[in-house]
């Protein structure tokens, strides 16, 4: 027999060389060496799992408790925080803005910074400065770029209005942050000039990462420009584009900056959302209960939301698998 | 030779580092002091001329922008690092008293003489009788602004402490040329204590209120301040002597545009002064003062807090105190004690009509849910100048949601 050939038991199979069999002993000892992996990682885990699960388990305890402050003596109170949330007319309204916000905002900064990657992913003069100059206001500080913004649209003062003024179209002059019809549309507009470059820098470096073979291959078999977009690039871009749709999503939940600067949340809570809801109540109205209980609502829609980004994910892995 | 050399130059070097160091560390004693962000040039000279009148003593100063203070301040309180000591607006003393963050001064006032203060500062920092914190700023933001170089082309004479709203009204009417308007008033909600600033002394005039004299009623839907707030709405939505931006602007706005003279007059405190410094550039523009009309007037009161859990509460009081004591020298901001009018810029005519306001100003009720309750007002203000609602209407609404705060057992 030929040394390394493949020697056969007395029942005719195939017998293993001794490293490859799965014997007690050998599991005995991987068990160990992830043993010894998982008591090296036991610090990082801890430590992580800590800031995750801290936090939240105390926002869930405060949501269901009267506090004592500064030592932070928690009386259990059921749901009356819960409840009186639910009583609050503000509540439903920001929870209603906020539905519109994601909404506007996850899918026009993803539909303008996936046109701008594709856009960029060619290659002519000028594509350095053009990538560069849309992934500047993402650099920008929120504070600053809400403020510009409501200069801009200020009804009295702003560029814009000036700039319509000198255009011949003053009856299109608008009082756009103060109008409850345009107010909340003021403000996606700045929300999604900063965030924009960020969704095209992601997809971007994803576009770059699909193999030319691919494309040249779909081109050999004569499919159009629409087919290689809708048959090769999107397929191997979903992974980036649920990345990207879940930190949309979570931010513009947690999002407030830009409408408390430009706004305060006005006219007459019209731009209110439930980040700026649980702002005010917790660090205005000095409220933390009815606001960890706000927070608690904000937490339960980001998981369902990136439950089904991750399961759409997921099924399609699952299926090209 | 050389172990016994060595063995010298380490103790020599251990000897000099504990003579050299123990002075600076081992005696000193930090105190963590916070002021808003404008203080940034100005509260490190008040900190260097205290470490040089008490050695052994250093002022860490802070100046957070006023944006997100009160959460920085909180979270520094609550995680139990405060500073020793911070400013804070009345309203915020309140609201954080009632969660039991901050460290009352009674039985830490000698060395102070109380009646320096003038009263409606002094009385306005306390709750339930108690001084939370020393008063050091005092304003009101009941002063109308105006230009008079356009009073004098519309030939009308300079305005005088008593004045009515309807005098007020025939001066913006007679000033409004648009796009040029008479008047700027605030309606946007980016600073909803603007709203409540000038609603409140004119509800007043007319002989209302926001609260009873208990303060566990709202009245804030009865006849009198009904009628006040139509007076304020019936500016933008009938007469339209105030910009048509009015929804978005508060007072910083209205400065600018009274910098930029597209408004004839606006209501401010001092900091208007310090607004029109940046909006008017370089135009020469001939600036008046006078208190808003009928002798009312909502006076707003900064102090010095000690935050529960502050680490040196003993050493920040003494600095408190001296910083008071010494307040006309040190402030940049409208002082709360009466001694501090005798320096400039205080003693200056500019400041005329803003001493005058405070001497009928009232003070912010002092209920831990008013900032909650202003918010309430500026959103049904809001309501009313948009016309979706009446004023009565929105006013019932208001009153409603107040007098559920107010009755909401915290």
């Amino acid at each position: 027999m030929r040394s390394g050939a493949l020697a056969e038991d007395d029942r005719g199979f195939v017998r293993l060389p001794s490293r490859f069999r799965l014997s007690f002993r050998y599991l005995r000892r991987r068990a160990h060496s992830h043993r010894v992996g998982l008591l090296l990682a036991l610090p990082a885990i801890a430590v992580l799992g800590f800031l995750i699960a801290y936090p939240i388990f105390l926002t869930f305890k405060l949501s269901l408790s009267s506090v004592l402050l500064p030592s932070f003596r928690a009386k259990f109170v059921g749901l009356n925080n819960a409840t009186q949330l639910f009583h609050d007319p503000g509540f439903w309204l920001a929870l209603k803005n906020t539905a519109i916000w994601a909404m506007a905002v996850v899918s026009l900064e993803f539909v303008l910074g996936l046109s701008a990657a594709l856009v960029l992913n060619r290659s002519f003069r000028g594509r350095r400065l053009f990538r560069l100059l849309i992934f500047l206001p993402w650099t920008v500080p929120k504070i600053v770029a809400a403020n510009t913004w409501a200069w801009m649209f200020h009804g009295d003062y702003g560029i814009i209005n000036a700039t319509l003024k000198t255009l011949g179209l003053s009856s299109w002059r608008h009082v756009w942050l103060g109008d409850p019809a345009t107010a909340l549309g003021a403000v996606i507009v700045a929300e999604v000039w900063q965030g924009y470059g960020f969704v095209m820098l992601m997809l971007l470096a994803g576009l770059q990462a699909i193999p030319d073979d691919l494309l040249s291959a779909g081109k050999v078999d004569g499919a159009s420009q629409w087919q290689l977009f809708r048959f090769i690039v999107i397929p191997c871009l979903r992974p980036v584009i649920v990345l990207v749709l879940l930190l949309l999503t979570i931010q513009s939940f947690n999002a407030f900056i830009m409408v408390y600067t430009m706004t305060g949340g006005g006219p007459a809570g019209r731009t209110e959302i439930l980040g700026l809801y649980i702002y005010r109540l917790s660090f205005q109205f000095f409220r933390f209960e009815v606001a960890s209980a706000a927070g608690i609502v904000l937490l339960i829609l980001a998981f369902t939301v990136s439950f089904f980004y991750m399961r759409a994910l997921g099924a399609r892995e699952g299926g090209r698998a | 030779m050389r172990p016994f050399r060595f063995g010298s130059l380490v103790g020599l070097a251990v000897f000099v580092s504990q003579v050299v160091a123990s002075p600076a560390t081992g005696a000193e004693k930090v105190v963590k002091w916070w002021m808003g962000s404008w203080w940034k040039d100005q509260a490190p000279k008040v900190a260097q001329r205290y470490e040089k009148e008490h050695p052994g003593v250093r002022i860490a100063v802070e100046t957070p922008t006023i944006t997100g203070y009160l959460d920085k301040l909180i979270t520094a309180t609550l995680g139990g690092s405060p500073p020793d000591l911070a400013m804070v607006n009345d309203f915020m003393a309140f609201t954080m008293d009632e969660r039991n963050l901050v460290i009352p001064w009674d039985g830490h006032l000698d060395g102070l003489n109380t009646n320096d203060f003038f009263p409606v500062a002094w009385k306005g920092f306390q709750r339930k009788g108690r001084v939370l914190g020393l008063p050091y700023r005092l304003d009101t933001e009941s002063v109308v602004f105006y230009n008079k170089a356009m009073l004098d082309e519309a030939g009308l004479k300079y305005p005088a402490a008593d004045w009515t709203y309807k005098d007020l009204l025939a001066y913006a009417q007679k000033l409004n040329k648009p796009p040029r308007y008479g008047l700027c008033i605030a309606g946007a909600l980016t600073n909803p204590i603007n709203i409540s600033t000038q609603l409140l002394p004119a509800m007043r005039a007319w002989g209302g209120d926001v609260l009873d004299s208990s303060m566990t009623k709202v009245t804030i839907n009865q006849k009198p301040a009904v009628e006040a707030v139509q007076w304020w709405v019936e500016l933008y939505a009938k007469h339209k002597v105030v910009p048509p931006g009015t929804l978005n602007n508060n007072f910083v706005d209205c400065a600018s545009l009274f910098g930029a003279e597209q408004v004839a007059m606006f209501i401010s405190g001092p900091g208007g002064y310090n607004y029109l410094d940046v909006t008017r550039g370089t135009k020469d523009i001939k600036i008046g003062t006078v208190p808003q009309p009928d002798h009312q007037a909502r006076v707003s009161i900064v102090g010095i807090i000690v935050p529960v859990g502050a680490a040196q509460p003993e050493e920040a009081r003494k600095f408190g105190k001296w910083f008071i004591n010494n307040l006309g020298e040190l402030t940049i901001r409208t002082p709360a004690t009466k001694p501090a009018y005798k320096f400039p810029p205080w003693n200056t005519p500019k400041m005329a009509a803003f001493i005058e306001a405070v001497g009928w100003g009232k003070p912010t009720p002092p209920l831990p849910q008013w900032t909650e309750m202003e918010i309430i007002m500026s959103k049904e203000f809001q309501n009313a100048l948009l016309q979706a609602k009446s004023v009565q209407q929105a006013m019932d609404d208001a009153a409603a949601a107040m007098q559920k705060l107010l009755d909401t057992k915290r």
